[in-house]
Formats: C-alpha cells, structure tokens, sequence
C-alpha cells in the first residue's frame, strides 16, 4: 500500500509531512480527496434542492417561465457558458501539468483558469447591471407584464438566487486557483499535484453546477 | 502517453462546445415539448463529460465512485419523495 497505486496519488517527496492520523502519505492525499468528494456531494444536496424547486415552479407558472426567460441575455449567458467550459479545460491541463512537476506551466494554466473565472464574473455582474436597467431585479426594482408578473417575479427570484451562489462558489474557486497558481510558481509544496487536483475538483464542480442552471434559465422559450 | 491524454481533454473541450452550439440553436427552433427533452439531455450529456474525463472519476479511487453514486441517489430519494406530494395535491 506504498505509493504504487496510481488512483491513491502520485508519488512523494520524502519531505512530506504526514498528520498523526495517517499511517502514511498516500493515505493521507487519499483521504483529501475523498473529502472533496464527499463535500461536493452535500453541494449536489444543495444546488439539487434548488433545481427541484426551480422544476416545481416551472411547472405551477409554464408561460410565465417562458415569457421570463426570454428576458435573460442569451448572447452573455451563452458566451459566459463557453468561458467556463475553456476555463475546465486550463483547470485540466493544469492538473495534468502539476501531476507531470512541471511547476511554471502549472502556475501559467492555473493563471489563466483564474482570468478565464474573473472574465465569466465580470460578464455575469454585466449582465446583473443590465437586468437592473431593464427592471429585472425582484426586490430592488422589478417590474413585468402583469399577466405574468407572479411567475417572471419567481423565475427572477430563482434566476438571482441561483445565479448568484454560483458566482460566490466561482469566486471561492478562482482564490484557491489563484493561490496554488503563486504556489506552484514559487515552487514551494511537495503536494502541489494532489492540491491542484483537490482545486479542479471543485473547479469542475461550479461548471456543471453552470451546465445545467445554463439551459434552466436562459432557453426555457426562445422560439 | 501524455499527448494522448492531453488530446483527450482537448477533444472533450470541443465536444462540450458543439453541444453547447447545438443546444443554444435548437432552442430557437420551436420543436415544443423536444427542446426541452433536448436541453436536459444534453446538460447531463455535458455534466457527465466533465465529471467523467475532466474530474477523472472512473480513474479515481474505489471509494469516490461510492461517494459519487450516493450523491445521485440521494438525489433521486430527494425527488421521488417530494414530487408525489406537489402531483397529488393538485395546486
């Protein structure tokens, strides 16, 4: 049970140090990995619940849905869904690159992963700019045609509440891309391929989070 | 080896994106109830691109899979117990 499994971690510098509950490393990067996993799983409870939620309200207000979504910016959420996508590919590299030590080419694929992430934030608080103008903003200031208005109001309710905890996951990721991307630069840890990989885990995660929400909200009617 | 691997991510890439082309263009085609169909299927076609080859899952350790299973079925308890309750009251 040394090193030689290839799903357990990659193998280690000596140096590593080994927390007093571990008999030793690969146990110990087992365990970190498995507790992404498990905590993405109580993430699946939590996005899961609100897509369910979403489903039930779509169902109570169908025309409602439609005639909303309309009103989301497709150019932008679509363009934003293919940000994404390439930044999981630089996440990837990355992972691949940190796995193969070859630090600086980490630290570059990581970098741009995290402007990749920063560009999807500054498009999504441009378009939370233009709801607002259009009067798209439950609360604040919203105002719709009134045979639908309950429904556009749920839909919007939704859309900003869904939207918007997947930007703060977004944001949590791009600090730890950005983190281990100084790291790797530095060259500073003996574990940087298994971080890294911990990160693009989670990098990963917020994507698929955005592969669903992407047609829930922005092509529920365009015809 | 290698470049095989980094093959394979890229070609996941492109895939993804034609299926994002494919799923933005046929929702402005009206197929009815289908573009629906279309979109679910293709989000989850997507999702599982990504958790299978991006987050490695199959090549992951034993445990992970069991993690990973649960978290669906969870879900699906999640839903299969809820919904009955929204279809059979009626509003």
């Amino acid at each position: 049970m040394t090193s030689a499994n290839p799903a357990i971690g990659a193998v280690h510098e000596p140096a590593l140090r080994v927390a007093a509950q571990f008999e030793e490393a690969p146990q110990q990067v087992h365990a970190a990995k498995l507790g992404m996993w498990i905590f993405l799983a109580t993430e699946v409870m939590f996005f899961g619940a609100l897509f369910f939620a979403y489903a039930i309200a779509r169902v109570q207000f169908p025309e409602a849905f439609a005639a909303a979504s309309k009103h989301t910016n497709i150019l932008l959420g679509t363009t934003n869904t293919a940000v994404l996508l390439t930044s999981s590919l630089f996440m990837v590299l990355a992972m691949r690159a940190a796995e193969l030590g070859v630090r600086r080419a980490t630290a570059i694929l990581l970098v741009i992963t995290g402007l990749l992430g920063l560009a999807f934030t500054g498009i999504k608080l441009t378009e939370y700019a233009l709801d607002y103008r259009d009067h798209l903003v439950p609360v604040l200031d919203f105002s719709f045609d009134p045979r639908y208005a309950k429904g556009a109001l749920v839909f919007f309710g939704f859309y900003f509440v869904t939207t918007g905890l997947h930007l703060v996951h977004l944001s949590v990721g791009n600090g730890l891309v950005l983190t281990f991307a100084r790291r790797a630069w530095l060259g500073k840890p003996n574990t940087l391929a298994d971080q890294v990989e911990i990160a693009g885990l989670y990098w990963h995660f917020v994507d698929v989070v955005w592969i669903f929400l992407y047609p829930c909200l922005y092509l529920v009617s365009r015809t | 080896m290698t470049h095989s691997r980094i093959r394979n991510y890229v070609a996941t890439w492109i895939a993804l994106l034609v299926l994002l082309a494919i799923t933005c263009g046929t929702s402005f085609i009206p197929l009815g109830r289908y573009n629906l169909a279309i979109n679910m299927a293709i989000a989850i076609a997507k999702a599982l691109l990504v958790i299978v080859v991006f987050m490695r899952l199959f090549k992951s350790a034993p445990m992970v899979l069991v993690v990973a299973i649960i978290a669906a079925l969870d879900l699906a308890i999640l839903v299969c117990l809820t919904l009955p309750d929204f279809v059979v009251r009626g509003w």
